[in-house]
Parts: structure tokens; sequence; C-alpha cells
């Protein structure tokens, strides 16, 4: 490690420092006292580095996760510390992105082992967050070493080990200065590709939250379309956001596709948006509810019932055939699909919305109870209107 | 004893101290809102659904709440005292200041750094004559000197008194030396501190460091410092004869002295007692270099338990009738209280909870208490000249030097380990109660002592005092256990200082709402007791008055007061409920979103019998704020229990037709609120309103009539109706306006 040091070899440090490594299995490190060892065979300030890597062995050994988290802190500070002394040089990025991603996979775990009803579910995630966001200023701040050296680069890496906190925290709205300060950063397309995927992921994921489906579609689609196709289990998180979207677009998924990724939830969910099967549709709401919540895409896989509505109203018109569809005509079509507490009014608003988003070219009399609709394309393609 | 099971309810989660100095937005909102008059008649029929409105919160027993202290935790003690009055002052060194847990400072105390119970921080004992009574500036010192009616006993440990150390540089620099010296000799006693925790047997009374002579400490020659690890030898065994064995260190009158001492003997508890007075004498001697200079043959007895029990109920009605002199908001009491939560910590496991209550009235002594190894408390309290000061101190209006005690309010963590300690404490303060006040050496002892005396007798007073002490008690106990855990696991100094709360004093049931801006104090303050009664006053209040402005300043005032004393239990539970209701009704969704924000967390914490109510508001206030992220969240959380609940499913129907954006569903649930949902949902049938009705303008052809606008977007009449919609500029197609012109509408749309 010495050696390693002095030869600034950031990645094999990276790895012997790794709490994921093989080494940590190994018995000869659960030390409970390394200091004196450590102190033996390495300088300052790596020694204080190490040792608090062996404490956090020890302790993991030990199953106290608590401990370990702590120790772990401590190593991150150390190392930010160390960072921000070196100038002009940033080799030691990788051994940072392992130390923090380390720190947050224990957070994640001390979280999971706390069941005490008293402690704050995510106050160490919150804590692992304030460690992280201390090495992304080092790496922010960094903005006078040459382009070769600079500490800048490694930010995406860090925002991403932020954003992934902040989505298991609930606290998207701190992402909004993380996402601004990769957008204005100069080396916004030098970022390793796939630590842009996941930027990308998880943005895509913060602007479908803010109904900005657009954005959504365009971050998650150069997700999907980027990612590499040997990481099934990314690829697969990614459509789980990107097809609610996209259907809410306008664009159904093919069988193909879903069954690829194991997503087949959102295969009924197709068949049923499709054929405006209302009744089909609440079935599924009910059967993946803790799916959908789950994955936190339940209010936006809601809404692909207005569409629903759009294609089942579609096919009452292409059935009468006439321009003119009395509104008791909708209203048995939705009882007849399990929507038997649907009144005429209620039905005259779900069109009345319909009209609204420009789903349905046309007018309602009220007089007439009757929905008139365009002689032109009264049902427009989805695709293009919002 | 199930007070102390109790207990852990109550103060166990950290509380957001933040919120009791943000809560003044919302105080001028109190607009108007619409409201549903047909389901929530102002005045009392309104609360008759609600029980939380006019529960009572009546307490018989707190009638004799300070005076029960008074009588049980501080008459033996003073009995005590003045029996062993003249026991010298001088002997006594200043040196255990650094126990004390100092006063505190001027300023936020950071909790790293500020004054913990180890004594590293130099505090340069002054030995000079005592100041005049009247220095009101340090009321804290002189209520000292009041009490102890010793000259040397200048304690410079407070805030106040730093600042003023500041000021004697020239007496600082005498005493530097001097200063060092008490912190080496502060020193030791910490590590075995832990030792005990875990050893039963510690050192024999043999390495009793064995002191060189040395001059007493009036004069300004620093003594060698001591060896430090026997400073505060501990003697654990019961026998008396651990003390007949003094090593040849001792000087004959010592051990002559020593012998007397257990010859008064009667019973094994007497000897116990004798035991530890003293070797807390001992040691104070030793460490104050007067172990030979000292006459111990003129040296009084200790007061032994057989003695002692005759002596109390003499004394008593002399000391109940002092302190009951103290003005109400008078400082004693304030600071006693403020003292006490603290000193009580630091006593931990001195005293049963009788002696911490005491506190609240006697901060002086209780303050020496807390030093438990120091014998300044045997001071002559009893003394008329130091009644007389102590009186006339207790009514100074001024209480410079107080410490920032808001930033040790906020977060009170406890850990698994107190939990365990409970059970010790228990113990403990069977024992210490029957010592009542004459057990005098440090904690540790007291600790160890309490292990052997786990099953002793409980003493009478104690039932009585789990039977009056309430809230108090619990927090005092809990403060001592955290303390503990703190006093043993941080020796280093890191007392978070953020632990503790102050317990108020202030006896005002109505009191204005003022943002904190600098620690509160603890006559401002109001106890638990005082604020049931301003909860009910505010309640009546409103009922009768409908006086939003008063009623919102009244119960953010008792919001500060909880949070400041860090209480919550179910009455906090029902302020906040009281509150939110009350800003439901009136629209003011800040202060309501305080309201339940805290809700939120005192439910997961106490529970309470409207949790589903509050939480179905929730949702609905998610609704306003649209803020689907938290809805989806909160949808994770539900479980069909709570989705079964008549309001949360209402809620949860809403939502659905709202996300849907069916507005018709959504309006025709808006007429069957239950509960006071219809409060929440005023706030955003508005905007609702508005996004249902650029719907219909843009669909309905070729007109739409007012009639059906009024029913659809649930207007009562359809004036009312019209009144919203004179606002958007429509054009109608008669002259009535009983028809809207849609199409010639459409121009209006975009500014709607």
């Amino acid at each position: 490690m010495d050696k390693c040091w002095r030869s600034q070899d950031g990645k094999i440090i990276a790895n012997l420092i790794s709490l994921r490594n093989d080494h940590v299995t190994n018995k000869n490190l659960v030390l409970d006292r390394p200091e004196a060892m450590v102190e033996r065979f390495l300088s300052n300030p790596f020694d204080e580095i190490v040792t608090c890597h062996i404490k956090c062995i020890h302790a993991l050994h030990n199953k106290m996760y608590l401990e370990a988290y702590q120790f772990q802190s401590t190593l991150t500070q150390l190392l930010t510390k160390v960072i921000q002394n070196q100038r002009e040089e940033n080799w030691a990025l990788p051994i940072m992105y392992t130390v923090c991603l380390d720190l947050r996979l224990l957070a994640q775990k001390v979280e999971k082992e706390r069941n005490n009803v008293n402690d704050k579910p995510g106050e160490i995630l919150e804590r692992a967050a304030e460690s992280l966001l201390g090495c992304f200023r080092i790496c922010a701040a960094d903005n006078r070493s040459s382009e070769e050296d600079t500490k800048r680069i490694g930010m995406l890496t860090l925002v991403n080990q932020l954003f992934k906190v902040y989505f298991r925290i609930n606290k998207l709205h701190l992402c909004k200065p993380l996402i601004r300060a990769i957008e204005s950063s100069p080396f916004k397309e030098s970022f390793a590709l796939s630590e842009q995927i996941t930027y990308r992921y998880f943005v895509g994921r913060k602007a479908m939250f803010d109904s900005d489906y657009k954005a959504a579609d365009d971050y998650l689609t150069y997700a999907f379309e980027n990612c590499h196709r040997s990481s099934i289990k990314n690829k697969r998180l990614i459509l789980i956001y990107l097809v609610p979207v996209k259907m809410l677009l306008g664009y159904i998924p093919s069988k193909q596709v879903l069954e690829k990724y194991d997503v087949t939830q959102f295969w009924e969910l197709v068949q049923a948006v499709c054929q405006g099967n209302l009744r089909l549709f609440d079935d599924i709401m009910d059967k993946h509810e803790t799916f959908f919540i789950k994955c936190g895409i339940y209010l936006i896989v809601e809404k692909l019932k207005i569409i629903a509505y759009r294609n089942l109203f579609r096919k009452v018109y292409l059935i009468l055939n006439t321009h003119q569809i009395p509104v008791e005509a909708l209203q048995s079509a939705l009882a007849l699909l399990g929507q038997d507490d649907v009144d005429l009014d209620e039905t005259e608003c779900i069109v009345a919305n319909l009209i609204f988003e420009g789903k349905i070219k046309g007018y309602i009399s009220r007089q007439h109870r009757k929905v008139v609709v365009s002689k032109q394309n009264p049902f427009p393609s989805l695709i293009g209107l919002s | 004893m199930d007070e102390d099971n109790k207990s852990s309810t109550v103060v166990e989660t950290p509380i957001q101290q933040i919120s009791a100095q943000t809560e003044s937005n919302g105080l001028e909102e109190s607009s108007a809102q619409q409201t549903h008059q047909w389901m929530y008649p102002y005045g009392m029929s309104v609360y008759g659904q609600y029980p939380g409105y006019t529960e009572g919160y009546n307490h018989p027993s707190y009638a004799h709440y300070y005076q029960y202290y008074s009588q049980v935790g501080y008459g033996p003690y003073m009995s005590f005292n003045s029996k062993s009055d003249e026991l010298d002052g001088k002997k006594i060194s200043d040196s255990d200041d650094g126990k004390i847990n100092p006063p505190l400072p001027p300023g936020p105390p950071p909790p790293t750094t500020a004054p913990t119970p180890t004594p590293f921080i130099s505090k340069p004992p002054i030995y000079n004559p005592p100041k005049p009574f009247g220095n009101i500036r340090f009321s804290f010192n002189n209520k000292r000197h009041a009490n102890d009616n010793t000259p040397q006993t200048n304690s410079l440990t407070s805030g106040a008194a730093k600042k003023k150390r500041k000021r004697n540089k020239i007496n600082q620099n005498l005493f530097n030396q001097q200063n060092n010296f008490y912190n080496n000799y502060n020193l030791p006693p910490l590590p075995p501190s832990e030792n005990q925790q875990t050893k039963p047997t510690p050192p024999p009374p043999e390495i009793m460091p064995p002191l060189p002579p040395v001059p007493p400490p009036d004069t300004s020659v620093p003594p060698p410092p001591l060896p430090s690890e026997p400073a505060k030898p501990i003697i654990m065994k019961p026998k008396p004869n651990a003390f007949n064995n003094p090593t040849d260190d001792w000087p004959q009158d010592l051990k002559d002295y020593v012998n007397r001492c257990y010859a008064k003997c009667k019973t094994n508890i007497d000897k116990d007692q004798v035991d530890i007075v003293l070797k807390g004498k001992i040691t104070q001697a030793a460490s104050s270099g007067e172990l030979w200079v000292k006459d111990w043959s003129k040296e009084p007895l200790p007061s032994i338990h057989s003695e002692r029990m005759n002596l109390v109920p003499k004394k008593l009605p002399d000391q109940l009738s002092h302190y009951q002199n103290v003005p109400k908001k008078g400082i004693s009491v304030a600071m006693g209280a403020r003292l006490g939560a603290r000193a009580s910590t630091l006593r931990g496991n001195s005293r049963s909870s009788s002696s911490s209550r005491s506190s609240s009235r006697s901060p002086t002594n209780n303050y020496k208490k807390s030093n438990s190894r120091s014998p300044h408390r045997r001071r002559s309290s009893s003394s008329p000249l130091s009644d007389e000061n102590y009186r006339s101190i207790t009514k100074t209006p001024k209480n410079k030097g107080r410490g920032k005690l808001i930033d040790r309010l906020g977060v009170t963590k406890k850990q698994t380990a107190k939990q365990l300690k409970r059970q010790k404490m228990k113990e403990k303060k069977q024992f210490y109660t029957e010592f009542g006040v004459s057990v005098e050496e440090n904690s540790e002892v007291l600790q160890q002592r309490a292990a052997r005396f786990s099953s002793g007798p409980k003493a009478p007073a104690d039932a009585n005092v789990t039977i009056f002490n309430g809230n108090g008690k619990k927090k005092r106990t809990m403060f001592a256990d955290s303390f503990n855990n703190k006093f043993i696991e941080d020796p280093n100094g890191d007392f978070d200082w953020t632990e503790f709360h102050i317990v108020g004093t202030c006896q005002d049931v109505e009191k204005s709402f003022l943002r904190l801006t600098k620690a509160p104090e603890a006559c401002e303050v109001r106890p638990v007791e005082v604020l049931k009664l301003s909860l009910q006053n505010v309640k009546a209040k409103w009922i009768e008055k409908q006086d939003y402005f008063y009623a919102c300043d009244q119960l953010k005032s008792i919001r500060q007061d909880l949070t400041v004393q860090g209480i919550r239990d179910r009455f906090t539970v029902e302020v906040y409920e009281t509150h939110a209701r009350i800003a439901l009704e009136k629209g003011d969704h800040e202060e309501f979103n305080q309201c339940q924000t805290q809700l939120k967390m005192l439910y997961s914490e106490v529970g309470g019998a409207h949790r589903n109510e509050f939480t179905a508001y929730r949702l609905l206030y998610y609704i306003f704020t649209k803020n689907t992220l938290d809805i989806m969240t909160m949808m994770k959380t539900l479980s069909p229990e709570e989705r079964r609940d008549e309001t949360i499913a209402f809620t949860l129907r809403l939502r659905s037709a709202w996300s849907l954006g069916n507005f018709h569903r959504f309006f025709r649930l808006y007429g069957e609120a239950p509960c006071m949902t219809g409060y929440v949902m005023d706030w955003f049938t508005q905007r609702e309103r508005i996004n249902y009705f650029k719907a219909l303008l843009k669909s309905y052809r070729p007109h739409i009539s007012v009639s059906n606008v009024t029913q659809e977007l649930a207007f009562k009449t359809e004036e009312e109706c019209l009144g919203f919609l004179d606002t958007f500029g429509l054009t109608f197609t008669d002259v009535d306006r009983t028809l809207i012109d849609c199409k010639a509408s459409m121009a209006v749309l975009p500014s709607i």
C-alpha cells in the first residue's frame, strides 16, 4: 500500500481500501487495535485512513454496523482532507469513489438494521449525504487545476451517489443544485458514460415526479439506449420508469421488450389501456399496486386511466359511427366495464377533461346531452399532443 | 415505580427546537376562509365532535407539588447540614468545583466544549474573602455564599464567573498556579469512574494518597500535584474496620476520630453511612492537604441514620416556611429549576428523586450536591445569617450570566444502554431515599453502594415521591440516566448539553408568544400543569369569542413552552391537535402545517386517538401543496387498517378523483367531507374550481347554464357562483346572466 501511495496509484489503493474487496474476509485483518501495526508500515496521513479501514472491518466482522459506519465516516473525512490538500493532481479520485460508495452502502445497511421506533428514518443516510457533499464541494471547487488533473471530473460520480441517497430518503428537492452544477459543468460530456447514464436515470426520474414527462422521456430514453446491453438489471430499472412515461405520451412498448426485461406487469397494463378496458385496468391497479407504489410510479400509472377513457370513447364512437354521441352511450360503456358509480354528469366531466386536454376534438351540448365530435380526426393521435 | 416505566415515553425522542422559533409566520394570517357552515358551525357544537377540545386536565395532586418536595427532599438534608454545619469550611477546597456542573455560560454552550462533568475546565478558585452578598450580578455565586456561609467558596464556575475572572486578571494570575493544581487534582477521579462501573471492588483505603502535609489552601502557594490515581479512593468494604486499619499515613487523631465515628454506629446502615461520610471527609482532607493539619479531635461526628431519624421532623417546618417565602417568580426558583435539571443529572445516582425535586427549590445545595465528593453542603446552611442572605438574594430581580439553554434543548436521544440503567436507578433510589442526604461521596461510590443495597428497605417517602412527582420526576430520572451514560462513556469531556431541558416555573395561565431570541428563562416558562390550565383557558376563550389571533398566540406560546421543556406526551399531542383544528377552521395553513408535522412525529412517538383523522388531513394537505412525492410516500406507508379508516378512505378516494381530474367526483366528495376535511379542502377548492371551469368552458357548446356550473363546482347558491365567475369577465348570452356563452368567453380562457 505504501508503495501504491507513493506511486500515486489510485486504483490499486481504492481496491485495497474497499470494503467489498476480498481482503475484508481475511481473518488476519480483524483487529481491534490496529494503530501500532499500521504505524509501522505507513506514514501519515495514510496510516490514519488505513487504521480507520481496519477498524471498520473489525466492526463489520462483529456486525456492529453503526460503529462500522462511524469509522467509515471518519475515513471519508480524513480522505477528504487529504484530497483537498492535493493540488494539481486527481489520482486519488478512485479512492474517493470507493470510499464514498462504501460509506453509502454502509449507511444503507445501518438504516436497514435500525428498527428502533425512536430512530428517525433516514438519519444516517442524511449524515452520509453530508459527508458525500463535503467531497463534492472539494471536487467542484477545484477549478484552478489543469483539465487533465482537475478533480471536477469526479463530480458526477459523487452526484450520483448523492442522488441515490436523496431518492432513498425522499429529499428530491436537494437534487436541484446538483443538477445545476452538472449541467453547467464544462466537462458535461467528458464524464464517464456509465456515470452519465446513472445521472440521466435519476434526473429523468426526478422529471417524472415533477410531471415533466417530456424531459423525463428524453433523459430516460438516453439512459436506456446507452446502458450497456449486459446490464439487464439496470435496463430494467430504467424501463420501469420509461414505460409509463412513454405510454402517457402515447407510445406503446412492445411485448418482447417487456418480457426481455421482466416487467410483464406492464404488458397487461398496455392491453388494458389500448383496449380501453377499464375493468382490467382497475384489476391491474389492484393487483400490482404494491409494485407500482414501491417503484413510486403509482400516480403516473394511474394517469394512464385517462388514456384508457379516451380509447374506450373512441371505440364507442367507431361503433355508433356518428358524430353526435349520446352521453348515455358513453355512460353505459363505462358502466359495462365496472364503472357503475359514474352518472351522466360525471361522464360529461370525463369527456370535458379529454376535450380540454385535446384528446378529443369536439364539444358537449348540455341541452341535448350529446358529445359532438369533430368530423376530421376526432380522436387525434396522442403522439405529439403534449 | 411504574412511573419510571412510563417515563421512557416522555422525552425520548428528538424534538425540533427550531420549530418553536420558526412558528411565528402565520400569526397574522387569520384570513377569513370559506367555511362549511353546514358542517362545522362555530361554537360549542364543533367541539362536541372533538373530545380533544373538552378534555380536562386537572391534576388534583398538583397542589401538593412543591410543598411536598420541600419536605421530603430538602428537609432532611437541611437538618443534616445543620448538624455538621461547623464542619470546617477551610478544609473544603474549591477544587471540586471542576466537578460541579458549572452554571450555564452566557453564550450558547457548544456541545463539545461546553462545561462538562469532567474537571478539565480551569476554574481558578478565588481565595479572597467573600464578596458582599449584595452582588447582584452574580447572584448565583452569592446564593452559594448565602447557603455556605463559607468565605472560600467563591465558586467561579458559572459563566458569569468566567466573565468576572476576566476582569479579575490579577486574581487570575495570582491563582494561576493554584488553578493548575486543581486541574491536576481534578483529573484523577475520572478513570476510576469508568473502572468502578465495572469493578465492584475498588482500591482499598490503604492506597489513600500519602500526602505530604501541605499548608491550607488559603495561602496562594499551590500544593504539589497529587499522585493521580488514588486521589479518590473508594472504599467499598462495608466493614468499619476498613477504616480502623489506617496506614501509618494517617495522623493519630484522625484514627481516633474514625474510631469514634464507628463507635457511634448502632446499625449496619449507620456503619455504611459513616463509612461514606468519613471517606468523603478524609478524601477531602487529603486532597486539600489538610489531612495532617486538621484537628480531627474537634471534628464533629457525622450524623448517623438512627439519630437523624429523630431530627428530621424538627427541622422541617423551618425549612418549609423558608422556602415558601420565596417569591413565585423569584430567581431562586428559576435558577433552581434550571439547575435542577442539570444538577440532578450530575448527581445522577446520588440521591433519590426527592432530592432532585428539591433541587428546584434549593439550587445552591443542589449545586453542591452535584459535586458529591465535596462536603460543601455540610456547611451551615441553617445559620440565621445564611438564611437571611439567601432570602434577600432570592428576591434579586436580575440574574445575569445565564447560559443559553436552547442549545441544550434539541435532541434528546436516549441510547439503549439507558434503558438498562433505569433498572439500576430504581434500586439506587430505594437506597438513597433510605439514607437521605447524609450520604456524601462521589457518585461512583453511590452507584456501587447501590448495588449492595438494591434489596434494601424502601423508605415511605420514596413511595410518596413517586406519587407526587409526575412528569418532573420522570424527566429527571431520565436526565440522570443519560448523564450516567455520558459520564461513563464520555470521560473526555464531550458532554452533550443538548440532552437537557429546563423545567419552567412560570405560573401564568396566559402568556403571549414571543419568538425566542435567546435561551429561555425558567421563570418565563410554564410547567406542564400550568400549561394544561392554559390550554383549557384557550379552548374556553376560543369557543366563547372565536378570536383566532388570541388563540393562535396563546397556543404558540404553549407549544413553545412544551418544546423548551422537551415535553412530548399525550398532552403535547392534544395541544398540537387543538391548534391544528383551530388553524384549520381559520384556514391558517402555515400554522396547520407546523402542527401536523409535529403531530406526525408525536403520533409515532406517543400515539394518539386522532391519529387517523390527522393522517387524512395530512394527505389532504399534500394535495393542497401538490406534493406528489409525499403523497406517494404516504401511500406507501398506509397500512390496510388505516386505509379502511373512514376519513382516510375518503381522502384516498378524493385523491384519486383529484389525480384523474375527475372534478365532478371531486366536488361530489367535497359535499360529503367527514370530520374537518372540508376545511382542508377549502384551501384548494378554489384552485380546482378554476381548473374545472376552464375545462367546462372549453368543452361545452354553445353555452352552459350558470345553474349547471353552480352544481358542478359545488357552490351553494347561483349568486355565489356568479360572484366566482364575475372575476373572469365572461360573456353571457342573456341579460339575466343565466347562460354563459362559451365560445365568446373563450377569449378570456388564457387569463383565467
